[in-house]
């Protein structure tokens, strides 16, 4: 077979570029007030706090996991900081302790899946009921104090056109990529997912390698808890429940597999901005939240159909085009 | 979730334990028949529940509380038996929460337009099939897992409820036979706790008695071996869904007759957690074949019962859903406890 | 059946589609646009009212409205996320009932500093942020909950009542408030609740927390509840357990709770009045969007009143309910 132009990954990638560049044009005819800077700016700020929970997700569905704690942990974490900022402790030191929650919730989350060996899909619901369910009595305890004006404009503001949480999530998303690319983990991370028995059988040390998915996806999702709580300027201790699902959402459509072993960081990154972009286009046009949830429902539906089932439609086609060549030669 | 991943033997590479039997040199006793049988270990935790709430909770212990939580599992329970079809054969079905929603929207608002309360219910009932099949269509012939159909399945039904109902929460019109259903008592246990036994009843004699049943834990088991041995797993896959969504339609109309309000509320995420984690707590396995019909109605009752006894403690509500998930995992540490001393692992 | 990246475009551009299919507002000419910002108008009669009385006015005004919904109880940087979309498209004038009064702050301020006037509805936001907005028209839900359980205390005369309180869901200010009211009218009777359980603004909820308190107390005599809505449920279980004598109270005034009164289930019922809230906040954004009604000049708290509705009132109280 000749190789085809779209087969090179720099063709591919200004492709796409300019398909995204061409759509974003398209939709602001439609959707008044859509293709503005500050708009467009505010989508890839809010996205970019999804995405680096998504990094977490995706991560531990690598492993062919799940982390249904993500949205809790988050909101834990904004609660804590809130507390401790408002009782005189300054916030980068708040932010310290509350990513060591999210490490130890993670560990918790590491310890019950890869030593107890229970399903993480239960598993991860329990660890979200307690950190959902801690955020709330603390937060009944505190009242509701709210953020310095400094780590506040973190969440809102942007440097030279750029939001703050932008620049945060990409760097997070280059440190993942080098060290699950260069580092023998990485490779024993994907590994694991693609077949567990197989990976275990040439010597990758499995157990360590699930546990540590769940504990950087427990950072992760500590990280974007932060981030979340500078945006708003408060922890109110539902806050992170959506992110969950949303967090899901953002790696199915990236393609990443719900089944493990196949997905790139930089695709759940990407679902992230699509997620965000539809929601805020849907806002834009006053549509209902039930319908866009349904909205997001079909699309996840969707995505998973191209990226599962597209090799596979790929080789029916094929088939196709076969059987009817043998017809049309006999 | 993933059928691949799970490795074939126990957790250690080691020999096994000998079995308890044997270590002990005598024939099985109490304890042992009660640590290999799950659903006796699941009776037995129970029964250790209640006698300790008992002793520790004030006002647990009287008839009229026992029967309290009873009703409140009933609905819980025949939810619970209809997720156990799908888990069995491997499945998973997060829309059952949603479903809840839809079929009590759809039950008050024939009963309004209507005023026939077995067509509101057949309605209702029937609704939920009818979106169970397409669950188990979606599942099957466009092979779409089913995490993701039945995840998008919750946002339709619930969009559905919502476009039925207009937005409004509908008052169910007064019927005596409805209302009855919820206080009724027919010596002295609640009729919604008897529907439910009724129904427990139905789904252990078609899992156990009959092809259909043994099909699905085979099916469950290993899809490609049933296949080959003449099972029509399509045909499985797709009425198992059914059933699910039927059930949780039928514990909708249980719930609605408590509540008397139609709203698509009712239910929500959290009872599709609920259900699931009734079936695990009762010894349901997540990667399918392995899950009884009373172990998912004892797991149920234990859900109900740690509720009931967070509010006679006067536990802070705000505590409440901590202590949940905090008893969730300390439930699945017992249970895999208990499986790796005996020596086996799925 | 196997044409999947067929079904699957197809689905595909179907949302897209749901989503760009265009909205009845953003006008492009010169009537101005008001934003409404709210957590719920669908199973909330209270919220719904108010967006209803809003829209109202302010097309009889002559404008149109821009309603965003965020969808429920954990849909907090949703609002937030919906505020600053009204401020992208230029509003005139942005009405809202915050879910949370401290994470809406950062997205008020944007409408601050892009000169859109705001209406606080129902709920306030944080304190020493006067400066964020034009006037709050809300209830005092702590004077609600103090004179429903005043007069549940004087009516009952009894110093060793029972009585027991169903709360809105965690980290809702007006159910906090409430519950601090009925606290406080207890205590002036010097009365303290047997039990006080959430039932997260919710009838099943309800049901649940209040068959167990029962259990916990059968010699219940009165329950408090934070809100109409979570009543049905309260009655059902009361009712379940046979005990229909226990005096319920609640706070609302919609159509449930004055049609409760009048039936004799509920004792008293304290009313708000979000119709007034609605129509009031559009008035006045309207009016700055006219240019008749000046910044600054609104008085930063109106109180839009309670009435304690009992057998005696409810026939008018009718009139009002929502």
């Amino acid at each position: 077979m000749t190789r085809l132009p779209t087969d090179r990954p720099l063709v591919r990638a200004t492709a796409a570029a300019v398909a995204i560049v061409v759509a974003v044009l398209l939709v602001g005819q439609f959707v008044p007030y859509f293709a503005t800077t500050t708009n467009l700016s505010k989508v890839l700020l809010e996205a970019a706090i999804l995405s680096v929970a998504a990094f977490g997700m995706t991560l531990v569905l690598l492993t062919g996991g799940i982390d249904l704690s993500v949205g809790g942990v988050m909101s834990l974490v904004g609660v804590v900081e809130v507390s401790l900022v408002s009782s005189g402790v300054p916030w980068p030191a708040a932010v310290v302790v509350g990513l060591g929650i999210g490490l130890l919730l993670g560990t918790v989350n590491a310890v019950i899946v890869s030593r107890l060996k229970l399903p993480p899909f239960i598993a991860t619901f329990g660890t979200l009921g307690i950190a959902a369910g801690l955020a709330l009595y603390i937060a009944n305890v505190i009242g509701h104090p709210v953020f310095p004006p400094d780590f506040v404009s973190l969440g809102n503001d942007a440097v030279l056109g750029i939001p703050i949480t932008v620049m945060l999530a990409v760097a997070i998303l280059i440190v993942l990529e080098v060290v699950t690319r260069v580092t023998t983990w990485g490779v024993h991370l994907r590994a694991t997912g693609d077949n567990f028995a197989v990976a275990r059988l040439s010597g990758v040390p499995v157990a360590r390698v699930l546990g540590s998915a769940y504990v950087i996806s427990g950072l992760l999702a500590a990280t974007a808890g932060t981030m979340l709580a500078a945006r708003l300027g408060t922890a109110n201790p539902l806050q992170g429940e959506p992110y969950t699902l949303l967090a899901v959402a953002a790696c199915v459509i990236g393609g990443v597999d719900l089944f493990g072993g196949r997905g790139h960081l930089w695709a759940a990154g990407a679902g992230a901005v699509f997620l965000f972009a539809i929601r805020n286009i849907m806002n834009l046009q006053g549509v209902q939240p039930f319908m866009q949830d349904l909205v997001i429902g079909l699309l996840i539906i969707a995505a998973v159909l191209v990226t599962v089932q597209g090799p596979a439609l790929r080789d029916m086609a094929s088939d196709a085009l076969q059987r009817s060549r043998h017809r049309n030669a006999a | 979730m993933s059928t691949s991943s799970a490795p074939a033997t126990g957790g250690s590479m080691t020999s096994p334990q000998p079995a308890a039997t044997e270590r002990r040199g005598r024939a099985a006793g109490t304890w042992d028949r009660i640590s290999r049988n799950p659903t006796l270990g699941l009776l037995a935790l129970l029964l250790v529940m209640w006698a300790l709430a008992w002793i520790l909770v004030p006002k647990f212990g009287s008839v009229d509380n026992i029967r309290t939580v009873l009703r409140q599992a009933s609905d819980l329970g025949v939810a619970a038996i209809g997720i156990l079809f799908v888990l069995l054969i491997g499945g998973i079905d997060l829309s059952v929460g949603a479903l809840y929603g839809l079929s009590s929207v759809v039950l008050v608002t024939v009963m309004i337009q209507t005023g026939s309360l077995p067509l509101a219910i057949a309605a209702a009932l029937g609704a939920g099939v009818l979106f169970g099949l397409l669950n188990g269509v979606l599942v099957q012939w466009v092979r779409i897992p089913a995490f993701i159909t039945t995840l998008g399945g919750f946002y339709i039904a619930y969009a559905l409820a919502q476009m039925i109902s207009a937005g409004s929460m509908l008052s169910m019109p007064a019927d005596d036979l409805f209302v009855g259903l919820q206080t009724g008592l027919l010596l002295g246990i609640p009729y919604l706790v008897i529907l439910a036994a009724i129904v427990a009843a139905i789904a252990w004699v078609v899992l156990n008695h009959t092809t259909f049943g043994r099909s699905v834990v085979a099916v469950g088991y290993n899809r490609v071996t049933a296949g080959l041995s003449g099972v029509r797993v399509p045909r499985i896959v797709i009425t198992c869904f059914a059933i699910c969504s039927g059930m949780a339609a039928l514990a909708a109309v249980m719930l609605t007759s408590r509540v008397q309000i139609g709203v698509p509320t009712l239910g929500g995420f959290n009872a599709t957690f609920e259900t699931i984690t009734a079936a695990v707590v009762g010894g349901t396995s997540l990667f399918g074949g392995r899950g009884t019909v009373v172990g998912v109605i004892i797991g149920a009752i234990i859900i109900r019962t740690i509720n009931n006894c967070i509010v006679l403690l006067n536990i802070p509500s705000q505590l409440y859903q901590a202590v949940m998930g905090l008893i969730i995992v300390v439930a699945l540490v017992v249970d895999a406890a208990r499986s790796r001393y005996l020596g086996e692992r799925t | 059946m196997r044409r999947l990246g067929v079904s699957s475009a197809v689905i595909a551009a179907a949302a897209l589609v749901v989503a760009m299919v265009p909205a009845a507002a953003v006008a492009q000419d010169e009537a101005p646009v008001i934003g409404l910002s709210v957590k719920t108008i669908t199973n909330d009669p209270f919220q719904a009212a108010w967006v209803e009385a809003a829209t109202a006015k302010v097309e009889e005004l002559g404008g149109t409205v821009q309603l965003l919904v965020a969808g429920g109880q954990t849909a907090v940087a949703q609002q937030s996320s919906q505020l600053e979309d009204l401020v992208t498209q230029q509003v005139d004038g942005i009405i809202v009932s915050p879910m949370d009064g401290s994470a809406v702050l950062p997205a008020l301020q944007k409408a601050a500093d892009a000169g859109i006037p705001v209406f606080l509805v129902d709920q306030p936001i944080a304190a020493g942020n006067e400066a964020l907005y034009e006037t709050l028209i809300a209830t005092d839900n702590v004077k609600a909950g103090r004179d429903l359980a005043t007069y549940l205390v004087t009516t009952m005369n009894d110093p060793e009542l029972k009585v027991a309180i169903i709360e809105g869901a965690p980290g809702s200010v007006a159910g906090d408030d409430r519950l601090a009211g009925f606290n406080e009218g207890l205590a002036s009777g010097n009365i303290t609740p047997v039990a006080s359980a959430t039932g997260e603004w919710d009838n099943a909820k309800a049901l649940a927390a209040m068959e167990t308190i029962l259990q916990a107390n059968p010699d219940l005599q009165a329950v408090l509840s934070a809100s109409d809505v979570m009543v049905d449920g309260i009655l059902q279980a009361l009712a379940g357990a046979g005990k229909t004598d226990v005096k319920v109270l609640a706070i609302d005034g919609s159509t449930v709770g004055i049609q409760g009164v009048l039936d004799g289930k509920i004792m008293a019922d304290n009313t708000q009045d979000p119709m007034a809230m609605g129509s009031t906040a559009a008035e006045f954004a309207m009016g700055m969007a006219g240019g008749t009604v000046e910044p600054g000049s609104l008085e930063k708290y109106i109180d839009s009143g309670t009435v304690t509705v009992t057998l005696e009132n409810a026939e008018e109280a009718m009139a009002k309910a929502f």
